[in-house]
């Protein structure tokens, strides 16, 4: 519970809409300009609002401040397991609701883990905004973590190994091998 | 969006904060000495190659130059190691690559490679591949002008315009957080076209002379254990 408290809390909540405004429009075309509006809550969370009127959606993006290559020594593979662990349920939404909560209105979901973060989001009609952030700031809050979780996402996490890289020709390569190879650092050069 | 930010502090605003562990140090020492590795894969039937140079460090001129080139080399049917490798030479059919393989030149904080990587025939010999690589590295220097750097910074800003729009719009959350994240700026996203335009010749060939020497690189090989299976050819 610890280590997972330490991941939390240093994010970037998205929330971004579509089109460009008014004022954008009448810039010159070549102009390069989103709306940005950026600000922090209380407890140091960093929010970004950027809004677009171009189709009813909304997305909501939270970035978590941990990637596999800034973990510490010993917790190598927490964030790509914690990444897992995020879809498996709350004390409030069971296993597979916060997917059906976005499947079933219509949108569509994701999380990864990078180097240097691991994010999570969702793109739903903009009327479930509401509903989205409640869901992802309950899996902030708190994870379902039992035994029986834990014990399928490990298997889960070991075969996605298996079949997208130990199982492939080419697996790996070079996406996975090189910075292996390439860095000097145990950080950038252990194997992920 | 006053509705939005209201339902932000009612359901995050009560999350408390913890203290944030201290960041590792993943800074890597300048490379000396070019690298060279062979990995057996034993599922591959043709050998490939990929080759790393390490990137200048992140947001110095010399990394929005590194931008450019990786268009100038790399990116589109254009890009020189494409006219060289595919076109002229047919070594292979296509040169993968660019600057993050597990994302793009802007969503990562810390070290990182440009990349390119090929697959080719048995009947080529990594000699050759590496030959013509360095043909067009080697002959890059001498041909880098304002043409060329404007040229890269029009496939620049339609790459970035693709970023931003993929995945139903999902590109620009993830500029706008990554930035948020490692920069605490996320307006830094509509600066970054600027910074490109800064770029001048004479950045171009330093980042050349420093990034792309080839004591900075580090060249993998795949050995192809099925190259000579009959099922498989």
């Amino acid at each position: 519970m610890k280590n997972k408290l330490l991941l939390l809390l240093f994010l970037a909540t998205g929330i971004v809409g579509f089109a460009q405004n008014d004022n954008a429009q009448k810039k010159k075309a070549s102009e390069f300009n989103i709306p940005v509006e950026y600000y922090k809550l209380n407890n140091g969370l960093k929010v970004i609002l950027s809004q677009d009127k171009s189709s009813p959606t909304v997305i909501v993006a939270a970035y978590y401040n941990i990637g596999f290559r800034i973990e510490p020594k010993d917790r190598t593979g927490f964030a790509h397991l914690f990444e897992h662990m995020m879809f498996q349920g709350s004390k409030n939404l069971g296993k597979m609701e916060f997917i059906k909560l976005v499947q079933e209105n219509g949108g569509v979901l994701n999380g990864s883990t990078r180097f240097d973060f691991t994010n999570y989001f969702e793109i739903v009609p903009s009327n479930k905004l509401e509903t989205m952030l409640w869901a992802e700031a309950d899996r902030m809050k708190g994870l379902d973590i039992t035994q029986d979780n834990l014990t399928n996402q490990q298997g889960v996490v070991k075969n996605e190994v298996k079949v997208n890289v130990l199982n492939q020709p080419y697996g790996g390569f070079p996406w996975l091998d090189m910075p292996q190879y390439a860095n000097t650092n145990w950080y950038n050069a252990h194997n992920f | 969006m006053a509705e939005a930010k209201a339902w932000i502090e009612k359901y995050f605003g009560g999350i408390p904060s913890v203290k944030i562990p201290a960041k590792p140090d993943v800074s890597e020492p300048r490379q000396e000495k070019e690298k060279e590795f062979t990995k057996n894969d034993s599922l591959a039937n043709k050998p490939a190659l990929a080759v790393a140079y390490h990137m200048p460090t992140r947001n110095t001129p010399e990394y929005y130059a590194m931008g450019l080139l990786d268009q100038i080399l790399i990116q589109g049917d254009n890009a020189l190691l494409q006219k060289k490798l595919v076109d002229e030479k047919g070594y292979t059919s296509y040169v993968s690559g660019g600057i993050n393989y597990l994302g793009n030149m802007f969503n990562y904080n810390g070290p990182m490679q440009i990349m390119f990587d090929v697959t080719y025939d048995n009947e080529t010999s990594k000699k050759q591949l590496m030959d013509a690589v360095d043909e067009v590295i080697d002959g890059l220097s001498a041909k880098v002008n304002q043409e060329m750097i404007d040229n890269a910074i029009i496939k620049m800003r339609s790459q970035l315009y693709d970023e931003l729009g993929g995945s139903f719009g999902f590109g620009r959350a993830d500029l706008l957080c990554s930035f948020a994240l490692f920069d605490d700026n996320p307006a830094r996203i509509n600066t970054l076209e600027d910074e490109f335009k800064k770029v001048t010749p004479e950045i171009v060939k330093k980042t050349i002379s420093e990034y792309l020497r080839k004591t900075n690189r580090t060249i993998l090989v795949v050995n192809p254990l099925l190259a000579n299976n009959e099922k498989t050819n």
